[in-house]
């Protein structure tokens, strides 16, 4: 079986940009977004100084993460290597996005859908090579069977020390640099600004332009100040931001001092998963932590169920229903949503998440058919036995969905053991707030406003500090 | 993929669409790199973007030429046979010079041809020049109008008041000779801004004006340009020089910038600008010491005994002798001097040196603008360069570097008129004796001077207001009806002149118009044909369309069949023009374009035999492979043709420069100072301005409506050396004013190690603009004021940067950058060399930080400055001008458009 996959040389790349080209005409890609791109980098002094060309694509791995978390197998593996992908699967949820360590992917703004490059399977398919291989003025991109020893890729791969991005991320990528040096290849060493000697970014692209305006609006929290700094539209910024930033830039160089610096780059994506995703883990969490609090209350015979159980199931509900909402929200093609559960890859835990929370809405609804058909309370109890592991890891599920996202260390670095913990204190905590409310419903009318306010509070509180977290996790540079 | 039993229920049940896909062919298979051409009319691909559904697409694919720079690399269009226009555009094979292979402005052709912006009918200006107002008028009309324009003027006998002028040919002597039928010594250029420099000091060796490198070959590549990124001829030479690199040779680069040329090197040799003669001759003096030449060439085809009979009379004619002279001549050329001049480790000069001096026949060496264009004297530097190739006898050697014209196919036309009689003094002047091509920078000078003016004047894809130095001193004389009677703007796209213009009138690009094409981009001669696709393939698919503008996009037309119809129009049957455009195969009827180019093919030498073993006449042939290689790699032809000097060898001793005027450049020698020289710098308070440089995604004022190549490259900033920037105060991103000898400009700074101290660079390809009353190019072009402040002084602010707008594309509303840099080339003194005539791009800067109301993007102009600056070194001309024999410029040089014999001797000149 062939295996296909790409050696990029630098000993010969001039770093022309006509792949970047002929890609977009090859597939009509928007501005904005890239199958395929050149970064430069520049490093020491002058006269020693040098420049460097590295061209970055999908990299068709063995162990591609995309195709893992990908919940509607919009993008899957081919026997063939190629890591292809099926536009019309897709419903936007940007989790390959997340996943990918090597930023292949982004949302075509035309269609809402995900899409990098596949190897131009359209081409290969009638046995012409990609469209990036034949424009090369240098020859610099080899395509071909990495399993075959008497292919010209096989070939260059055997006589030449090669290297490829980020090993340790478990893809196992199948493009091979020739000649590339550490700064190159590590996105630390150098810092993306989003101004390069020739461009400058000063609006969204794809899914991001979505949030571009109203995320230029805020500039004071810390992680927003990081990110800002790292992609340089704070030379826009109000002086009290510069400052900060300035501040900022100066830890950073500190802390690593990049010897090399990025003056070309493609333009950033920014942050994915903002409000809506921070927004929705507030809620499930809330909705799971209420029922289990409510039903551990019930099941130690603490409380009784009653009306304002009832009611603290429905608000169980109706938070589920805002769960529901605020994850439909934010696919780019929300009227796809229940391909989620109807073309289900049964590796993400996002199909996974999706049907724990189709089960444990199950649960809450029989949960209230018990009391409103007035069945023995003692069903609830027996009902609970599955509905607290189900509620559980409804709130904490998505802990193993960010693990999947292999893409952001900060994610995937957790192990099991901080999932587990910091999903258990968030439903705690946002459901501890719903459900001390719920207790105090009986109370008089200023208890409960003030309660009502220290609820409010403290989900404003928890919901920042959860948005701040996302955000920094994807602020980054993949390449 | 394995498809769920959920998935398999919900598509049955109808709850979700049938998604299942035929399995794709994962079989091991060989891939091909483009379909045979026996198949183009037939090619079906599937449709990208619809995968992994299958979508059918059938093309008919037809090749043809890129018009993105004069390499003129294969394309082959994609013609959807559905929707019956380009879909894409990728290279063609056949074509000898680029092989398949594009750099991307090639493929971002399709973003030119779809551009929602492009001009697409024949306009006429209703307003004053330059307010902005248009109105569409027919061909017709346009024929009618401007043909009894140029008919008054012809009738007036005057010679040379209907201009052609040219920026981008793209094509082979058909406007040559258009003009010659007209009767007019009526051809300028853009050269004199570009190559001119070059040309002067390789034409001094041996007549023929330009290199062609075999660096293929080559054992050792020396380059004093950027051909790694851009210039004459990027494409096919970058694949070439690669080639050779992986087969051993070092590359070495020569730049004061690290260009990506330069960051590819084995050895970057930063330059101090202008000096680059004195490390060339420091090499030659190197190689003599070694004797390391090539004694066979040198002997033989060298005119050694003609400097001895000139400057060495009573010394013994040998060749021994010689070689002790020439090493006594040169002996002030050591390391240390190229050293100091150049301001580089002497260790450098050295070890570059013997890599030099060792290359022995496989020395490809190149320079087309950069040093050449860049300084005062610059034509030195070209003819040092080639003074390494004699010594080391690589002079159109396996992997040395050959004279152009040895690859280059001059094609035979239909009908030759007779030279002009009359010799135009607007493009050359009397002063400027040994200008290559015309000066064209000055026209707008010598034109406020009194000395001319134009009764109709093209400009056909030329922008030099933009493009060129002190371009208010354009706008000026284009704005001026006395100067210039009727402006006529040909160009594809509107651009900053096209707005001055009182026609404009939009030709095709690349996929839409008729060329010949030939260049020396490497050993071997090959031809190629530029054709309409849409026309082609009308053919194909059995219709017959009498004018490209009928299936060009809304009514673009091409220039060749507008100039036949316009000279036909021209001639009212007394004035013997028509009789030039009457087709050789039907006499007395007027030609048509596929009979002017059946016949220019039939004379392709070997064309017709290969044509008829396909069964097809020659232009069925190029129409169908759009390329044929002519001669393979030929070396060593002055073995057979000598050399086309007065000596028939390779002029070391110059008698011609000599007789001219300046006897101290007899030899090849480094005895003037660049004008950025730091003699010439009042210290470390001026710099050195580089703003010549170019950018491997844009080609001047062609490219500003592809918008995948303005995502990659919208903005200019100056490159600033980090301790250049410290001494001035300046971060990166900050404002820095960057004060010219006219005028001033303000930028932002990039700070960058890849440039070399006292030396700032930017790069001219970007800094667009267009006025509120103008449109197009928006994707580039920042929105601009144009203020006259009187006194002399022009202000140009910038109002917006790029901004996103509607329209039927919807990348234009999805534009994420503002930035469309600065015009800086507007600010720019013009500067003549006195002996090459070559505008000297370099220019002598003042920096500070800009004053509170000087905004990032303001230009100023000080026309009454810039036209002192001109008089000042258009004196240095006049003080050395000399006709030797009455000669305006030597009679064995080349001149385009050449007139009559008579016209080359100076009228008032007494024997």
């Amino acid at each position: 079986m062939v295996n296909y996959g790409f050696v990029i040389d630098n000993r010969t790349c001039i770093g022309c940009h006509a792949c970047t080209v002929a890609c977009k005409s090859e597939h009509d890609v928007p501005i904005g977004v890239n199958r395929t791109h050149v970064k430069y980098i520049e490093k020491g002094e002058y006269p020693n100084s040098t420049r460097e060309f590295s061209v970055h694509r999908c990299n068709h791995c063995e162990d591609s993460p995309c195709t893992t978390i990908c919940p509607t197998s919009a993008l899957y593996p081919r026997e063939d290597g190629i890591v292809d992908f099926d536009d019309e699967r897709c419903i936007g949820c940007k989790s390959c996005m997340q996943a990918c360590p090597y930023d292949a992917l982004y949302i075509n703004p035309n269609t809402g859908t995900a899409a990098k490059c596949n190897y131009c399977a359209h081409r290969i398919e009638h046995s012409y090579e990609p469209a990036c291989v034949i424009v090369c003025p240098t020859e610099s991109i080899i395509s071909g069977d990495l399993d075959d020893p008497e292919s010209d890729i096989a070939i260059r791969i055997q006589e030449n020390d090669v290297r490829v991005r980020k090993p340790e991320s478990g893809a196992k990528p199948n493009l091979f640099y020739v000649k590339a040096s550490d700064e190159m290849l590590d996105p630390d060493a150098t810092l993306r600004t989003g101004t390069g000697v020739w461009t400058s970014q000063e609006g969204g692209v794809g899914h991001y332009a979505k949030y571009a305006d109203s995320r230029l609006a805020e500039a004071d929290t810390p992680s927003m100040i990081v990110q800002l700094a790292l992609e340089m539209k704070a030379k826009e910024a109000n002086p009290r931001d510069r400052a900060i930033i300035h501040d900022v830039m100066e830890k950073l160089k500190s802390e690593k001092t990049p010897t090399a610096t990025r003056t070309y780059d493609a333009p950033s994506k920014g942050i994915l998963w903002d409000w809506d995703v921070a927004g929705y883990l507030v809620t499930k969490s809330a909705a799971a932590g209420l029922y289990i609090l409510l039903m551990l209350a019930i099941i130690t015979d603490n409380y009784s169920f009653g009306l304002t159980a009832a009611i603290g199931i429905m608000a169980s509900v109706g938070l589920l229903g805002l769960t529901g909402l605020l994850l439909i929200n934010d696919l780019d093609k929300p009227t796809r949503f229940i391909y989620v559960m109807l073309r289900p890859n049964w590796s993400s835990w996002l199909v996974r998440g999706g049907f724990t929370l189709g089960g444990f809405s199950g649960v809450l609804i029989l949960h209230l058919a018990i009391y409103f058909l007035s069945l023995p309370e003692q069903f609830h109890v027996y009902l609970a036995i599955i509905g607290i592991p189900m509620g559980w890891l409804t709130g904490t599920y998505t802990g193993w969905l960010f693990k999947q996202a292999v893409g952001r260390v900060a994610w995937s670095s957790k192990s099991n053991l901080e999932i587990i913990a910091t999903g258990t204190i968030e439903l705690s905590f946002f459901g501890g707030l719903v459900f001390g409310l719920l207790l105090l419903s009986g109370q008089p009318a200023q208890w409960l406003a003030i309660a009502s306010v220290v609820v409010i509070l403290g989900f404003y509180v928890g919901y920042k500090h959860i948005l701040q977290d996302l955000r920094a996790a994807q602020a980054n540079p993949l390449l | 993929m394995a498809k769920t039993f959920i998935e398999s229920i919900a598509q049955k049940l109808r709850i979700i669409p049938n998604l299942d896909r035929k399995e794709p062919n994962v079989a091991k298979k060989n891939l091909e790199n483009f379909p045979s051409s026996d198949n183009w009319h037939h090619h079906m691909e599937l449709d990208a973007n619809a995968w992994p559904k299958r979508v059918e697409k059938n093309y008919s694919l037809v090749p043809t030429t890129c018009f993105n720079c004069e390499s003129a690399c294969g394309l082959l269009a994609y013609v959807d046979k559905e929707s019956g226009q380009v879909a894409k555009l990728e290279g063609n094979p056949h074509h000898p010079g680029s092989r398949g292979r594009n750099c991307a402005k090639g493929p971002a052709t399709i973003n030119q041809l779809k551009d929602t912006e492009r001009i697409l009918h024949p306009m006429r200006r209703k307003g004053a020049r330059g307010s902005g107002e248009w109105e569409k008028i027919t061909w017709d009309e346009a024929l009618d109008e401007i043909s009894s324009k140029i008919r008054a003027s012809l009738k007036t006998g005057a010679k040379d008041k209907v201009v052609y002028h040219v920026g981008r040919p793209g094509h082979e002597g058909y406007t040559n000779r258009v003009l010659k039928a007209w009767g007019v010594d009526g051809h300028n250029s853009h050269t004199n801004i570009c190559s001119a420099g070059a040309r002067t000091g390789y034409a001094l060796w041996h007549k023929h004006d330009r290199p062609s490198p075999d660096h293929a070959n080559a054992k050792v590549i020396l380059l004093t340009s950027s051909h790694l990124e851009t210039g004459h001829y990027f494409n096919p030479h970058a694949q070439r020089i690669l080639e050779g690199m992986m087969d051993g040779a070092k590359l070495i680069v020569i730049d004061p910038r690290l260009s990506n040329t330069a960051a590819m090197a084995d050895h970057w040799v930063p330059t101090w600008p202008g000096s680059e003669p004195a490390l060339f001759l420091s090499w030659a003096k190197m190689i003599l010491d070694q004797g390391t030449y090539d004694r066979d060439f040198l002997e033989n085809w060298v005119n050694w005994e003609m400097w001895l009979d000139a400057d060495h009379p009573s010394e013994p004619k040998t060749f021994e002798r010689f070689i002790e002279l020439l090493k006594d001549e040169y002996a002030m050329y050591t390391p240390e001097f190229a050293a100091e001049e150049c301001r580089i480790p002497v260790e450098q000069v050295i070890e570059v040196g013997n890599i030099v001096a060792g290359a022995g026949e496989a020395l490809s060496s190149h320079v087309w603008r950069s040093a050449s264009i860049g300084n005062l004297g610059g034509w030195q530097v070209s003819r040092t360069l080639h003074f390494l190739n004699v010594l080391t006898g690589s002079v159109g050697t396996k992997g040395g570097t050959a004279p152009n014209s040895w690859a280059k196919y001059k094609p035979t036309l239909f009908n030759e008129p007779p030279a002009p009689d009359g010799w135009n003094e607007l493009h050359f002047p009397p002063e400027y004796t040994m200008s290559h091509f015309e000066m064209s920078h000055i026209l707008p000078h010598l034109v406020k001077e009194g000395r001319g003016t134009m009764d109709v004047y093209f400009t056909r894809v030329f922008n030099p207001i933009w493009t060129y130095p002190d371009g208010f001193a354009w706008m000026d004389m284009l704005q001026n009806e006395e100067s210039v009677g009727c402006h006529i703007a040909m160009t594809p796209t509107w651009n900053e002149t096209a707005f001055f213009a009182d026609y404009v009138l939009p030709m095709g690009h690349s996929a839409e118009r008729h060329d010949i094409n030939s260049y020396a981009t490497s050993a071997g001669k090959w031809v190629a044909f530029r054709q309409p696709v849409l026309r082609e393939y009308a053919r194909r698919e059995g219709r017959e369309v009498e004018f490209t503008h009928e299936v060009n996009p809304g009514e673009v037309w091409e220039e060749d069949e507008f100039w036949n119809e316009l000279s036909w129009r021209i001639d009212d049957g007394t004035m013997g023009i028509r009789e030039h455009f009457m087709s050789p195969y039907r006499p007395g009827e007027k030609i048509t374009i596929d009979e002017y180019y059946q016949y220019t093919f039939e004379r392709v030498p070997g064309l017709p035999e290969v044509a008829k073993s396909e069964g097809l006449t020659e232009l069925e042939y190029m129409r169908k492979h759009g390329a044929f290689l002519i001669e393979p790699a030929t070396y060593k032809k002055h073995e057979q043709e000598g050399w086309p000097t007065p000596s028939g060898k390779q002029e070391l001793y110059s008698k011609t420069i000599v007789e001219f005027g300046y006897p101290e450049h007899a030899l090849p020698h480094y005895r003037i100072n660049s004008h950025v020289h730091p003699s010439n710098l009042e210290g470390e308070d001026e710099y050195c301005l580089l703003p010549n440089f170019r950018l491997p995604q844009h080609i001047h004022s062609r490219s500003a409506n592809a918008k995948w190549l303005v995502e990659i490259a919208h903005k200019n900033p100056i490159w600033i050396h980090p301790k250049d920037a410290k001494k001035l105060g300046v971060e990166e991103g900050e404002l820095l004013k960057i004060k010219t000898e006219i005028g001033w400009f303000v930028d932002k700074v990039w700070v960058t190690e890849s440039i070399k101290p006292g030396v700032i660079g930017c790069s001219h390809h970007i800094g667009r603009w267009r006025r509120k009353q103008d449109a197009g190019n928006r994707f580039m072009t920042n929105e601009v004021k144009i203020e006259d402040r009187g006194d002399g002084k022009m202000r140009m602010r910038t109002v917006s940067g790029v901004e996103s707008w509607d329209s039927e594309d919807p990348d234009t509303s999805r534009i994420w950058w503002r930035d469309g840099g600065v015009h800086q080339n507007i600010t720019h003194a013009v500067q003549p060399d006195p002996i090459s005539g070559h505008h000297c791009w370099l220019q002598k800067v003042w920096l500070s930080k800009p004053g509170e109301d000087e905004l990032y993007g303001d230009v100023e102009v000080d026309m009454e400055k810039s036209m002192a600056h001109y008089k000042k070194w258009n004196e240095w001309a006049k003080e050395r001008e000399t006709h030797p024999r009455g000669e305006r410029r030597p009679l064995w040089f080349k001149r385009p458009l050449a007139p009559r014999p008579e016209h080359f001797i100076m009228k008032d000149h007494k024997e």
